[in-house]
């Protein structure tokens, strides 16, 4: 199974934080892994021939913000990424999975996460007039105002 | 040759849905597009953080005009996962039915607007005309043409009644013989393969890069079908084929949708004759304890896939919905460049496209 020798090799290879086959927290395998790290390790996934990501999910894990990496290849692989509070980045997974493009995208307007690398000048979901704070941020005071036009 | 821009949307004759094209010609000559989104963003993902897991079931439902019934399923499967619960088989196969009605029933639609945009009225007329043998059948069954409403956590809120499996038996046969005057049309007709070959093609390299789904990617020879790979509900019990093309094109996805209708005829087919006899719904617990569940389905345009984290309370802390429409959006400046701005619109219908699915 492609995606069972990727999880293995993800192991061995990389510095693991965590890593389950299936621990009762998710039910598919995951890997947890600094941002740094996220590049190294979707190229050790497309050579072991896992090249389809379904999606990415930004998620809270308690105080911190965590993008999940969906991949799929008969079975599904998660890469867990913790985003750093202070540096809040991650690198673009665009050079190497074109296909990404539009869920960067979300995850930057959403959740105002830097993705290095990845064009992001304009808006892609958002009103071109948001003001404030990404919609999706939770650690952040609320203070969202949308100018109207005819205001 | 000078360049001009043309905007394509959000409100086109072209272009049914909420989506903005910005198309560059030189001549008639395609050579750049840029789109965007957001017209009908809902923040549904946010939205469903603040209702409860049983009220989410009727959010979901509006996540898509077209595939509705799939999404709650998604969503539900998710739930029950979370509540680790067993579903009564009779209740499984009832979602099932209602699935692959669903599935021909966005066929023929996608099939209508693609021959409406290539200038086949009455090919469009005869697909709608045929679209609603099954959404009588759907209003039948559940007792909405589009919107269902019958997925709960733990099963189906309503059984199928004799009379309506007679009417299943009598309605499916006329189906199929309309499906297969229809592919008879777009195998053979030469105005329709006219402006369909070669146009949008996608090779098997692209669909890999770009992680394209469903019929957009089996037209270009990827056998990609989550009921077939990692069957989820009941489908290891139904045999049905996979159809896949090396083409690659607008054609290729046509005729990959309409075979893909005729299979669906046949798992509805199935499902009646082997449907289970027992209880429909099982009873879930009303509190669903922590964890995350990551839920996989095929939808009419392919792979949905549903993230659900739930902290113990009331509400999920997160939904996660990413529809198959996002990721055959990225595909299209690709297709397009190069095209006559003529067959833009046979692009666009070409990968059908659900924008209030990609929004959300």
């Amino acid at each position: 199974m492609t995606i069972h020798s990727a999880f293995q090799e993800l192991e061995k290879r990389m510095n693991v934080t965590y890593a389950a086959e299936n621990d009762g927290g998710l039910n598919e395998k995951q890997v947890v892994l600094q941002a740094e790290e996220l590049l190294p390790a979707v190229q050790i996934l497309l050579s072991n021939n896992v090249y389809h990501l379904s999606a990415i999910t930004g998620v809270y894990d308690k105080e911190h913000l965590v993008l999940l990496y969906h991949f799929w290849q008969g079975e599904g692989l998660t890469l867990r990424i913790v985003v750093d509070g202070k540096a809040n980045y991650v690198d673009t997974l665009t050079v190497i999975i074109p296909g990404a493009a539009f869920y960067e995208r979300e995850i930057a307007e959403m959740f105002g996460v830097e993705i290095r690398g990845l064009n992001t000048s304009g808006k892609m979901f958002l009103p071109d007039n948001w003001e404030g704070e990404p919609p999706m941020r939770k650690d952040k005071p609320e203070k969202t105002k949308i100018q109207m036009e005819d205001e | 040759m000078s360049r001009i821009t043309i905007p394509i949307g959000p409100q086109h004759p072209l272009l049914k849905e909420p989506l903005s094209f910005n198309i560059t010609l030189e001549g008639e000559k395609v050579m750049d597009s840029a789109l965007r989104l957001g017209y009908v963003h809902r923040g549904l993902e946010k939205l469903a953080e603040s209702r409860s897991f049983i009220q989410n079931i009727t959010l979901f439902e509006r996540v898509c005009g077209i595939c509705s019934h799939i999404h709650t399923t998604t969503y539900c499967q998710a739930v029950e996962g979370l509540l680790d619960l067993e579903l009564p088989r009779r209740g499984v196969y009832i979602r099932m039915l209602l699935c692959e009605l669903e599935r021909i029933h966005s066929h023929l639609l996608w099939l209508g607007v693609l021959a409406k945009n290539i200038g086949l009225n009455t090919v469009f007329m005869y697909a709608w005309r045929d679209r609603e043998i099954v959404l009588d059948l759907m209003e039948e069954i559940s007792g909405g043409r589009v919107s269902h409403a019958i997925n709960k956590i733990g099963g189906v809120r309503k059984d199928l009644t004799q009379e309506q499996i007679t009417k299943l038996y009598s309605n499916l046969p006329i189906l199929l013989k309309r499906v297969h005057e229809l592919l008879n049309i777009v195998e053979n007709d030469r105005s329709f393969m006219a402006r369909t070959r070669g146009i949008g093609y996608l090779s098997k390299e692209d669909v890999r890069r770009y992680c394209v789904v469903g019929p957009v990617a089996r037209a270009s020879g990827i056998s990609m079908d989550l009921r077939k790979d990692s069957p989820y509900a009941l489908y290891d019990e139904l045999s049905f084929e996979v159809v896949t093309m090396d083409e690659g094109d607008v054609w290729a996805r046509s005729l990959v949708r309409i075979y893909e209708t005729i299979e669906a005829i046949r798992l509805c087919e199935q499902i009646v004759e082997k449907l289970p006899a027992g209880e429909i719904a099982a009873t879930a617990k009303r509190k669903v304890p922590t964890g995350e569940f990551i839920s996989r389905s095929e939808a009419p345009r392919g792979e949905v896939i549903y993230y659900v984290k739930s902290d113990g309370s009331q509400s999920p802390a997160r939904v996660k919905v990413r529809t198959p429409t996002l990721t055959a959006l990225i595909t299209l400046p690709q297709q397009l460049n190069g095209l006559q701005m003529a067959d833009v619109s046979t692009v666009i219908a070409g990968v059908d496209l659900c924008i209030a699915c990609a929004d959300r």
